[in-house]
């Protein structure tokens, strides 16, 4: 159990920046969840708390230590690969007992710990065999184990569910969050897909070209994102955006198709900011359908291109006038046949407004 | 349909075996034929310029087996390889290591260190002559420098050690190149696993890196044996198996027995002597091989 | 990426690190240098003291050279040691690609083991074995003492290795590009020489080097089957040991003659050597 407190880390190769100022601390036993696209600097990050990178600048603190500089065996953190890592020419106990053995811990010892770890895991009937002979959620619970079994400080946990299939990850990703609890030790996890980013995570941090964009829980992510790469990252099908003029009496519009009225204050906030231009942002399933009267000036004319049944919901592609498209979902099978005019409302309180200089979002 | 299936698939047993058939015909003209013809020699007596004038059964073989110089020539092999096999791969794969390991500048320093596997084996044997030679050689003239002075090229012991000097400066980068590509073979991320709790890449080394690199070792060991055994060049352009006939490895003796002497009788019983005797150490070691593998 | 056991390495051990690679280089380097170092010394230089540290009151002069070079038995054996190596190289690629590729694609009643073991057992036979019936063999076709006679025999202890390496690159040529290929209307002989040959060529160019070099050193063969007309290098080096003793300069200049073109063919193909040497056991 500690706390992780990252101040001002920076990682660059050369002149090429990786990660630039994260600044982060964690609370103790928190599960803190990496975003972001490739390449965006979460696993360097990561590789950096762990003592496998080196930090270029900055500094790391791991219970109170600072651990920049220490190899990783002193950081006492664990780490669970993408790829699993085992060992292939040791058999699962092997595995497991990698760590301790090369602690000198009590042969005695090394067997108890090893054994709770398997028992937690559901493995201990596999500790006989060689990761080859294992599948591939085995192979993953087996990576699990190693990291579990030194009781570290922290875990590092690096996309562990990349390579595994959709129905089982699921399974996976309660399991992984049941344990963390259980274990209450502090964990950062890196991960690309959202979806698990927002299930998994008491923080999550969204990164992009190796700056932290926005840290906070899945719920301010979701709602209140700080800027149109956050709000366009989280949730999906993603929020559609819309360029659109200020126009006078706090509306917005783009063509003639698409004239929104604005709540008072966020309508104000782009006064102040002396905009004539913003992006809007409206997520898919925010966009109702109106059986509004033709000459009501708050709706989004639209005209149905693709339509995606998804079971109990709809998609659909819509295009408004001949610039711009929207993704929208709505919450109830729908037929329509391409080609035919719907016409959405949205509700104020569901608009989102963006800065088009600065990509900030408008409050 | 069928017809077309059929016939494209005669056309592609046809080109198969024709693109086989050069090399295969090759090989069973050029090898086979050659080694049945040093199995006729060897039981026949030869004389230049008259071909087989007799068949002479087993003698040209007891005549092999009781010259104590062929044993002597085991003898000298044996200790050739035994010396310089183990030193090669032990620096090679430790050196494989920390340049794996070390520092940037890999691919210069593997560019520099494999040049000596394409050296001309006569060329360095010859240059080893004034290398070793206790009149301004290079290796007396530094030895000198620290007081120590020894008969290289006046002795047997000094010869052979010269000689494997020579061979492990040749063909370590051998052990060196596949060693390191064995060890670059292995996942990064496994390296990181272990790198994660160990106190130095020496750990790494041995509970990661040889464990994984070991497969590939074997089969370098094996071909560094089975050349070892076969060496010539380097030694002949070295010492001609002097002074005398005391650094006389096998391929030396039986190089001198046939071209020197033109017994091609008793060169072929020596030669087929050699293979079975050398085919039995690789077979019994390649096997050992295998079972620690498992 | 950074080389991380590197960078987690103490400071001291890094200073052993270099100081290793430093000692190594110089032990791989000494013989070439001791070599260009006396083929530009008078006799008596070569003596003086001090003459082990290169450069050291450093006067070249060319007569090493021009005495070794103006041998006309010099001259001769490298153009028959140039001629004969490039002779094997192109008549063991011709013979030996083909049924590579054979092996890659097809399957045989023969499986890949007993390719390896056959390979293996190639490499056991000590060449000085069939040095009588080649040489009997070379006095019956009259092909002793001819560059003919030598590339015959060279092809043939080069062929494995040819078949070997260039079988492991065409297993990695991709299927599905040749499956393309075919659907296209090539036919099995166009895709090999259009589609597999190109794609193979490093794998090809360190193949050529090997046997190249293999051919260009070898002693055993060449002295026994040669004499006058088709000397090779390591036969006039040979020679050259006999008759004249330990000269130091005459050594470093042949020295220099005989490693250079293998030597520096080795620097353009690093990176399939180690695939090619140990014929396939390793991804280089």
């Amino acid at each position: 159990m500690a706390v992780v407190e990252i101040t001002g880390v920076s990682k660059r190769y050369g002149d090429v920046p990786a990660v630039e100022n994260f600044n982060l601390t964690t609370k103790d036993g928190e599960f803190v969840v990496l975003v972001g696209p490739s390449g965006c600097g979460k696993t360097t990050t990561m590789r950096m708390i762990a003592g496998l990178e080196s930090v270029t600048e900055g500094s790391i603190r791991i219970g109170g230590r600072d651990v920049v500089g220490m190899i990783p065996k002193e950081r006492d953190v664990a780490m669970v690969f993408q790829n699993y890592a085992l060992f292939p020419h040791m058999n699962v106990f092997g595995n497991l007992s990698f760590g301790l053995r090369l602690r000198k811990v009590a042969e005695s010892e090394i067997k108890e710990e090893v054994h709770k770890a398997a028992k937690i895991l559901n493995i201990e009937h596999l500790l006989a065999r060689k990761p080859r002979e294992l599948s591939g959620g085995e192979r993953q619970r087996v990576a699990l184990g190693r990291a579990i079994v030194r009781k570290p400080k922290v875990f590092l946990m690096d996309e562990p569910l990349s390579n595994i299939d959709a129905k089982l990850r699921v399974e996976m990703r309660a399991e992984i969050s049941k344990l963390q609890r259980r274990l209450a030790v502090t964990t950062f996890y890196v991960t690309h897909d959202q979806v698990e980013a927002l299930s998994m995570g008491d923080r999550v941090v969204v990164m992009l070209k190796g700056h932290i964009q926005q840290v906070g829980t899945p719920k301010e992510l979701f709602n209140s994102p700080s800027n149109r790469f956050v709000a366009g990252f989280i949730g999906s099908p993603s929020m559609n955006f819309v360029r659109a003029r200020v126009g006078p009496q706090g509306a917005v519009a783009a063509g003639d198709n698409f004239h929104l009225i604005l709540p008072s204050g966020l309508f104000a906030a782009v006064a102040r900011r002396g905009l004539d231009q913003v992006w809007v942002g409206i997520r898919p399933e925010h966009l109702k359908l109106d059986r509004g009267t033709p000459t009501d000036d708050n709706l989004i004319r639209s005209v149905v291109e693709v339509v995606e049944p998804q079971g109990s919901t709809t998609i659909m592609q819509l295009s408004v006038g001949s610039e711009t498209r929207l993704i929208a979902q709505f919450n109830e099978q729908l037929d329509r046949e391409p080609g035919t005019p719907l016409t959405l409302s949205v509700a104020p309180e569901s608009i989102y407004l963006f800065d088009p200089a600065t990509d900030e979002s408008i409050r | 349909m069928e017809r077309l299936e059929k016939a494209g698939i005669r056309s592609e047993r046809a080109f198969k075996y024709a693109m086989l058939a050069p090399a295969v015909l090759w090989v069973v003209g050029f090898t086979f034929f050659p080694i049945f013809s040093a199995i006729n020699y060897s039981f026949a007596n030869y004389v230049l310029g008259r071909g087989i004038t007799r068949y002479v059964g087993l003698q040209n073989y007891i005549n092999v087996l009781s010259d104590g110089g062929f044993w002597y020539s085991l003898f000298i092999t044996l200790i050739f390889v035994v010396v310089s096999v183990p030193i090669e791969v032990a620096l090679g794969f430790l050196l494989a290591w920390m340049i794996t390991v070390g520092p940037p500048g890999k691919g210069l320093f593997r560019a520099i260190f494999i040049a000596p596997l394409f050296t001309m084996e006569v060329a360095i044997g010859y240059l080893g002559v004034t290398m070793f030679t206790s009149q301004g050689g290079m290796v007396a003239t530094l030895l000198s420098w620290i007081g120590l002075e020894v008969p290289w090229m006046a002795t047997a012991s000094g010869g052979l050690a010269a000689a494997i000097l020579l061979d492990i400066w040749q063909w370590t980068p051998f052990v060196f190149l596949m060693a390191l590509a064995a060890l670059a073979a292995i996942p990064n991320d496994i390296y990181d696993a272990a790198t994660l709790e160990a106190s130095n890449h020496w750990q790494v080394l041995w509970h990661v890196g040889l464990p994984l690199a070991w497969p590939v070792m074997t089969v370098a060991i094996l071909l560094r044996l089975i050349e070892g055994l076969k060496t010539f060049g380097l030694p002949f352009a070295l010492t001609s198996g002097g002074p005398g006939t005391s650094t006389q490895l096998f391929s030396i003796k039986d190089y001198l027995t046939t071209i020197q002497f033109f017994d091609f009788g008793r060169g072929s019983a020596m030669g087929i002597l050699y293979l079975i005797m050398v085919s039995v150490v690789i077979t019994v070691f390649f096997q050992q091989m295998r079972k620690r593998l498992e | 990426m950074e080389n991380l056991l590197w960078i987690n390495s103490k400071r001291r051990t890094k200073a052993i690190l270099y100081v290793v690679a430093i000692i190594a280089v110089l032990w791989v380097l000494a013989p070439f240098v001791w070599a260009i170092n006396n083929s530009f010394k008078t006799l008596e230089a070569t003596f003086s003291t001090g003459a082990v540290i290169p450069f050291l009151n450093f006067q070249p002069t060319l007569d090493s050279w021009k005495e070794v070079l103006g041998n006309p038995n010099a001259l001769s054996s490298m153009l028959n040691s140039a001629v004969v190596a490039l002779g094997t190289t192109l008549l063991v690629l011709i013979l030996g690609t083909p049924a590579a590729y054979s092996l890659a694609r097809y399957e045989f009643v023969i499986g890949s083991k007993d390719i390896a073991l056959w390979f293996l057992s190639q490499r056991v036979l000590p060449p000085v074995v069939v040095l009588v019936p080649f040489y009997v063999l070379m006095v019956k076709l009259r092909l002793l003492d001819s560059w003919t006679g030598l590339i015959l025999a060279y092809s043939t202890f080069n062929l494995a290795f040819c078949v070997v390496i260039m079988r492991d690159i065409f297993r990695d040529v991709s299927k599905e590009v040749e499956e393309a290929a075919r659907i296209e209307g090539a036919n099995l002989w166009q895709i090999f020489w259009m589609i597999a040959l190109p794609l193979s060529l490093d794998g090809l160019i360190v193949t050529a080097v090997i046997v190249f070099s293999f051919s260009w050193n070898e002693a055993l063969f060449a002295s026994a089957l040669t004499s006058q007309d088709a000397a090779t290098l390591p036969s006039f080096i040979l020679a050259s040991r006999s008759t004249r003793g330990v000269d130091f300069n005459v050594a470093a200049v042949n020295t220099i003659l005989a490693i250079a073109p293998p030597v520096i063919m080795s620097f353009f193909v690093q990176r399939y050597l180690a695939r090619g040497l140990s014929f396939g056991a390793v991804k280089g």
